[in-house]
């Protein structure tokens, strides 16, 4: 018969007696549901894990890409889950084929998975995931026209704007959808008035703002590099964009060139903002005195003093100015008050960059073209003789000498009977002789222009005798304009000039 | 055909050890050569009643032995020994053990009971004897009492023997129908109603259809409770076994009766002799038990879900019942602290009361409280120890609110109360009480906290003092303790027993160096609450967890020092290793749970992986669990480094593996491999012939106990997933033992226990299906696992279709669909769509309310759409 109680005073005791073993037992065991959940966790998810790893090996092997090449149906059907791991790897994976030599955008695209990449931007996708995203949609935008149609289509713009304005510090993030707004704009100025129809100039410019003061300029001096870069892309093309549109960005321009010092990457964001500025100013009166407003005139004209400036920097200050020379007279008049002449004078005698040199010739002829009282600037300011040095120096560049010569003959050509005589004064025949059978022809014609200029002005001024042609003679002048005859475009001329001066 | 035993067994029971030795021999030998003669013969020695009464009692046993056997594939095997013997031979044996029913003597009678019953435990289930039933109960009534007592006993074996569905109801009535007229009151003789009674007991789980059967019941019922008040003490005790037994099985036919039963067992409480009153006792204990069970189904929401509804009985009986219960708690015996089997009325009415506050919660409250006031500061120690008793036995049950200011009020005086009281028996349930207290009014789960700083302090010096008092009330304070620690478990990086971490972490140490802390199993409580201190310690104490180390190594080195133990020393030694193993398991887990601290143990895995593996050469044959459990977790510390200890640890998991005699042993090892799968990694596979072909030597074994099956598959699976495609040599065992595990356990019929086992049988199927996918993925030898998809289809299809999976095998069962696809690809495309499983299955997982079997039918679906995309 069973002597069986179901309960002892001590249950509490019992169940203590066990406790030890069995407790330790218990505590084995959920560790060990624990790590064999976590094993196959690993393992289901290997897609995932290994999905570094796997891009990381298939770099440069072009088995492998070939493979996962293959493997873009399981892809697609990947991210169409609901599986964000999975969904992560494949963009993952697509956006690495997507930056490999011969990119697949056109198989991409026809998947389907353009709407994909632009929903993993929303905010419930974690950050790598987005980045794999813009990535590929970058890539895509930087292909054929036809190509960054289909980004466009699919509403990326607005999620990258969203993207830049994100409170969240995800620089490198940003840095990638700047970077797919320029090469998206870079495809046609139609496609770039459409990115920045959405506004994105602000947030970019914000940005831009927000991250100009160290540490952050250092720390994040790449993000400011692809801001800036896709800056310029919007202030570029044929036709050129609505200046309405982008003068906001002038205030963040006047800070850009004043980085300091303008070196490495941060001469990179430097020169952008200059590249810009050159944009800019191309244009009316009243854009330039938008310039001028934003106080950059000062600053500009003080890169081209450029002891520290690289050449590119000067190239696109010059263009400014040059494109300011266009402008009315008290706008020209505010370089000239800042020194722009001194700088000029500058260049042209310590100069060593051929480019540099040659640019800052050709500046002077806009500002000759205004007229002799611009004219007589210039003459005052000693930059003449400069001139004539450098159209005879053997220091430089060919180029550099046609270019000086071009300023002294336009000078030539446009000036009062005084200043021609100034000219001629300061030796400025020479040149032009030199040049008159210079292979470029708009230098030689030039030159031929400035000559007829100068016997014209000796004509009116020296009533009995034209005293430059004894000067054109000692040059060979004449003997030069003679090999011009048989050119069927300027022949002509210089048979006539032959003719009434020729001695 | 028959032989003379009588000399043989007359020697078998000899005090000369040689004779004795001499027949026992003679015995085996003569069943090796002649089993049907040697049964024969010992049938007829037991029903021969001019034979001496012992040889006839001992033919008895040896037949008997040689018809059951403990272990489960003895016992199979005997059974099939008995359905193959010559059918001539069984009928004599058989006719002789009938026979002897009817002897004078009474222990041939009770012998050759039991052989019925046995014999009828083998046949009736294969439809053989079917005239037993008839044959026993055919001339009942006519028999001479002691025939008459012996048929009835027979009967009460034979319903303990063989399960309610071998006998037929019209059987089943007969049976019942003598039985109760044995039992009733006209019977005359106490032998024959004492067998009835007793009968009655096992019979009762027959009686399914005679207690829906108002008429029927009624009657049973009557006579029962007419037997609760015989003049036999024997019978009155039977009674009340039955009654108890009838109040769990057929609880919710009792409300006409209850109010007679309170009566009955009220009187018998007060009234009776202590083997009934204790029965009596147990009864209302056996209605709070039935009654919890059900409010739990009911889960406090109304819903009534329970197919039983809950009768109310002890709410009913509240204000009558509780009087009764405290009434006995004032019935102590002196020294019952100190002897730790005790069992008398006083603690049966705590256990009842404390019963009792579970079901009815709060409603206990009011009725304890004046009994508590009333005696708590008498001058009787009797008095003082039964208010604390009462106190300490309704800790559980009533809500915090209803408590929380009583034990505000109580708790300074308990402090006092386990330092002051003269009497140990009232210390003992002092501490006892505090623990209780501990334990349900203490921790993250209650809002207002019943310890402060201010007696924090307070508590832990009273505590510590009381492990320096007797053995029994120190064994109480170190479970207030364990209490106390584990209340402040995930309290945060901060814990209240941070400044007297050191001091309580001494104190137990100076206990387990008790002299006397053998007695109350004081050591082992010492290291339990030790353990919990630990494990529920915080970063601050790191540093004293890691100085802990040494010194628990140090412990365990010394066991190891004692030479020539004898087998009671080696016991000993034996289960303070296995303390000591836990301690260090507890430590390792700690330290192991974060990188720093993780880093500075590691010193010293080298010297403890040491001390293990002389722990297991203490032992020849077996291994030590406790050790064996402490390895793994120490494998999963030192992760692939674990490689080193593999030369010389390596024997000793075998010697596990193969120990299937203590499963338990056999068990904890096969985690064990586990665990050292998942820190090994592809380094475990020198040693993977060895465990697989043990492992699978086991599983082909009847001899393995059943519930380690399940671990082994998991097995299986961390081991495919440990080596990848390495498992390849495997592969065909393992997939064949999984298919016919399988298929077996794809269909159950029984009851919820086999529901159980199958369930996690399954699950462990589906874990090592699980395991070989994903550690065959990216191979290059995924082709082999393709023919066995179908299989394993049809298997999931099969689970779903029976419905009677549990939440995890349905998870795990979800997630190897997904697996399958997984690795197979579009290999399995077609094969995938065609099942059930990857439909209605899928469907219901994906919509279900469990997240673990949504997310892993998620991954599923994934994995299929994956599968047939390209």
């Amino acid at each position: 018969m069973k002597w069986l109680f179901k309960f002892d005073k001590d249950k509490w005791q019992k169940r203590q007696r066990q406790r030890q073993m069995q407790k330790n037992l218990r505590s084995m065991e959920s560790i060990r549901k624990i790590k064999r959940e976590l094993i196959l966790f690993f393992k289901r998810n290997h897609e995932f894990f290994h999905v570094e790893r796997c891009i990381e090996d298939a770099a440069g092997d072009p088995i492998a890409i070939q493979k996962m090449f293959d493997s873009i149906p399981v892809m697609v059907r990947d991210m169409m889950s609901g599986n964000e791991s999975f969904q992560l790897a494949a963009t993952a994976r697509v956006s690495f084929l997507l930056s490999t030599e011969n990119p697949p955008i056109d198989v991409v695209i026809q998947s389907g998975v353009v709407p994909h990449f632009v929903r993993f931007l929303y905010e419930q996708y974690g950050f790598q995931h987005k980045l794999y995203s813009v990535s590929a949609l970058y890539a895509i935008g930087k292909g054929s026209l036809e190509q960054a149609v289909a980004v466009i289509k699919h509403g990326a713009i607005p999620m990258f704007i969203r993207l830049l304005c994100c409170s969240e510090e995800c620089y490198q993030l940003k840095e990638l959808v700047a970077a797919a707004l320029g090469s998206l704009a870079n495809q046609s100025p139609d496609f770039r008035d459409y990115v920045l129809q959405f506004g994105t100039l602000t947030p970019l410019l914000s940005l831009l703002d927000n991250h100009l003061e160290p540490p952050m300029l250092h720390e994040k001096i790449t993000l400011l590099r692809a801001c800036s870069n896709t800056l310029a892309i919007f202030c570029q093309g044929n036709p050129a964009p609505s200046f309405n549109q982008i003068r906001s960005a002038l205030p963040i321009l006047r800070r850009l060139i004043h980085l300091n010092p303008p070196v490495g990457v941060i001469g990179d964001v430097f020169e952008d903002a200059c590249l810009c500025l050159s944009y800019l100013s191309n244009g009316s009166a009243e854009q330039i005195q938008a310039l001028i407003d934003a106080d950059v005139c000062a600053r500009l004209v003080m890169l081209l003093g450029g002891f520290f400036s690289d050449g590119k920097i000067v190239e696109h200050v010059l263009r400014t100015v040059g494109n300011i020379f266009k402008g009315v007279d008290s706008q020209i008049q505010i370089l000239i008050n800042n020194g722009v002449f001194f700088c000029f004078n500058a260049i042209l005698m310590h100069g060593s960059n051929s480019s540099v040199l040659g640019k800052t010739c050709s500046a002077i002829p806009t500002l000759t073209a205004r007229g002799r009282n611009q004219m007589q600037k210039i003459m005052d300011a000693h930059i003449i003789p400069s001139l004539l040095y450098l159209s005879q120096s053997d220091n430089y560049d060919v180029e550099v000498r046609w270019d000086a010569a071009c300023a002294l003959s336009n000078a030539a050509r446009r000036g009062s009977n005084e200043q021609i005589r100034f000219l001629v004064n300061q030796g400025c025949i020479g040149p032009l002789c030199d040049h008159i059978l210079c292979p470029d022809r708009k230098t030689s014609i030039l030159c031929l222009k400035g000559l007829k200029s100068v016997l014209k002005a000796s004509e009116i001024m020296h009533s009995t005798r034209n005293l430059y042609t004894l000067i054109i003679t000692d040059f060979d002048g004449f003997g030069k304009v003679e090999k011009l005859q048989s050119d069927p475009d300027i022949g002509e001329m210089a048979m006539k000039l032959l003719m009434k001066y020729g001695v | 055909m028959a032989m003379e035993v009588t000399q043989v067994l007359l020697n078998a029971q000899s005090i000369d050890g040689a004779v004795r030795k001499n027949a026992e021999d003679s015995l085996k030998q003569f069943q090796e050569q002649n089993l049907p003669v040697f049964l024969v013969s010992l049938s007829g020695e037991l029903a021969n009643e001019e034979k001496p009464v012992e040889t006839r009692k001992l033919a008895g046993l040896v037949l008997k032995n040689a018809l059951v056997a403990k272990e489960q594939h003895r016992k199979f095997e005997l059974v099939q020994r008995w359905l193959s013997l010559d059918g001539n031979a069984k009928s004599q044996i058989k006719a002789c053990l009938l026979k002897t029913l009817t002897s004078p003597v009474l222990d041939a009678r009770s012998t050759a009971s039991q052989v019925i019953a046995k014999v009828a435990g083998i046949e009736l289930p294969h439809k053989q004897w079917p005239e037993l039933i008839g044959s026993l109960l055919s001339n009942v009534h006519q028999l001479p009492a002691q025939a008459k007592q012996a048929t009835l006993e027979t009967l009460g074996y034979l319903c303990e023997e063989v399960s309610p569905d071998v006998i037929d109801q019209d059987q089943v009535n007969k049976i019942l129908t003598a039985v109760v007229q044995g039992m009733s009151s006209s019977e005359g003789n106490t032998d024959v109603r004492l067998a009835a009674t007793r009968a009655l007991y096992n019979a009762l789980g027959f009686a399914q259809a005679n207690f829906s059967n108002d008429m029927e019941r009624d009657y049973i019922m009557r006579v029962v409770c007419e037997a609760t008040l015989s003049p036999e003490v024997r019978i009155r005790q039977a009674a009340f076994e039955c009654l108890v037994s009838i109040s769990s099985t057929y609880y919710e036919k009792l409300a006409p009766y209850i109010q007679d039963i309170f009566n009955i067992t009220a009187k018998a409480v007060r009234e009776d002799e202590e083997p009934v009153a204790l029965q009596a006792i147990e009864f209302w204990s056996s209605i709070c038990d039935e009654e919890i069970d059900i409010l739990e189904e009911y889960g406090g929401d109304f819903t009534g879900d329970s197919d039983i509804p809950c009768f109310y009985f002890i709410k009913q009986a509240l204000p009558a019942l509780v009087p009764m219960l405290l009434e006995t708690l004032l019935k102590q015996e002196e020294d019952q602290d100190q002897d730790e089997g005790a069992w008398n009325i006083a603690m049966a009415g705590g256990t009842c009361l404390g019963l009792v506050a579970r079901t009815v919660g709060d409603d206990i409250v009011p009725l304890v409280v004046p009994f508590i006031e009333e005696n708590i500061s008498k001058q009787d120690w009797r008095q003082r120890e039964a208010a604390t008793y009462a106190f300490g036995s309704i800790l559980e049950g009533p809500s915090p609110e209803k408590l929380i200011p009583l034990v505000n009020v109580a708790l300074t005086f308990m402090l006092s109360a386990l330092t002051k009281d003269p009497n140990s028996h009232v210390k003992d349930t002092t501490a006892w009480t505090l623990g209780r207290i501990f334990e349900f009014l203490h921790g993250s789960v209650v809002d207002s906290p019943i310890i402060s700083q201010a007696n924090c302090q307070q508590i832990i010096t009273v505590l510590l003092q009381s492990m320096k008092d007797t053995p029994n009330v120190a064994e109480k304070a170190c479970g207030a303790l364990y209490f106390l620690a584990q209340g402040y478990e995930e309290m945060g990086p901060s814990s209240p027993l941070t400044p007297f971490f050191q001091e309580i972490v001494q104190s137990l140490l100076t206990v387990t160096h008790r002299e006397d802390a053998g007695e109350s199993r004081l050591r082992t409580a010492a290291y339990e609450t030790l353990n919990e201190v630990v494990r529920c310690s915080t970063d601050e104490t790191a540093p004293l967890v890691l100085q802990l180390v040494p010194v628990i190594m140090m412990e365990l080195h010394n066991t190891l020092e004692g030479q020539k133990l004898s087998s009671d020393e080696r016991e000993k030694q034996s289960e303070l290793q296995g303390l000591l193993c836990g301690c260090l398991q507890v430590i390792i887990q700690k330290l192991g749970a974060s990188e720093p601290t993780k880093y500075v143990f590691m010193q010293y895995a080298d010297q403890i992986m040491g001390l293990f593996l002389r722990v297991f050469a203490c032992r020849s044959a077996t291994v030590h669990e406790e050790a064996m459990l402490a390895i793994g977790a120490l494998a999963y510390v030192t992760g692939a480094d674990f490689a080193k200890y593999m030369p010389e640890f390596y024997r000793y998991l075998e010697m596990g593996l193969q120990n299937f005699e203590e499963y338990q042993v056999c068990a904890v090892t096969v985690g064990v491999v586990g665990d050292i799968s998942r820190a090994l990694e592809e380094k475990i596979v020198p040693y993977c012939d060895g465990i697989m072909t043990q492992l699978l030597k086991n599983l082909s074994s009847n001899q393995l106990h059943r519930s380690v099956k399940p671990p082994i598959f998991s097995c299986f699976g961390d081991i495919a997933l440990a080596v990848g495609e390495y498992f390849e040599k495997y592969l065909m065992w393992a997939m064949s033992a999984l298919q016919s595990a399988a298929e077996l356990s794809t269909h159950i019929a029984g009851d919820d226990e086999l529901v159980e086992y199958t369930n996690s049988l399954r699950n462990g199927i589906l874990e090592a299906y699980s395991g070989i996918f994903q550690g065959f993925k990216n191979s290059p030898k995924t082709q082999l696992l393709i023919p066995y998809a179908p299989h394993i289809l049809q298997f999931l299809d099969g689970i779903y279709m029976e419905k009677d999976m549990d939440d995890v095998v349905m998870k795990t069962a979800i997630g190897v669909l997904g697996d399958l696809a997984d690795t197979l690809g579009s290999d399995a495309g077609s094969m995938i769509q065609q099942s059930v499983s990857s439909k209605d299955f899928l469907n219901e997982c994906l919509s279900s309310e469990d997240l673990m079997i949504k997310e892993s039918a998620e991954w599923a679906k994934l994995a299929i759409s994956r599968a047939i995309s390209v």
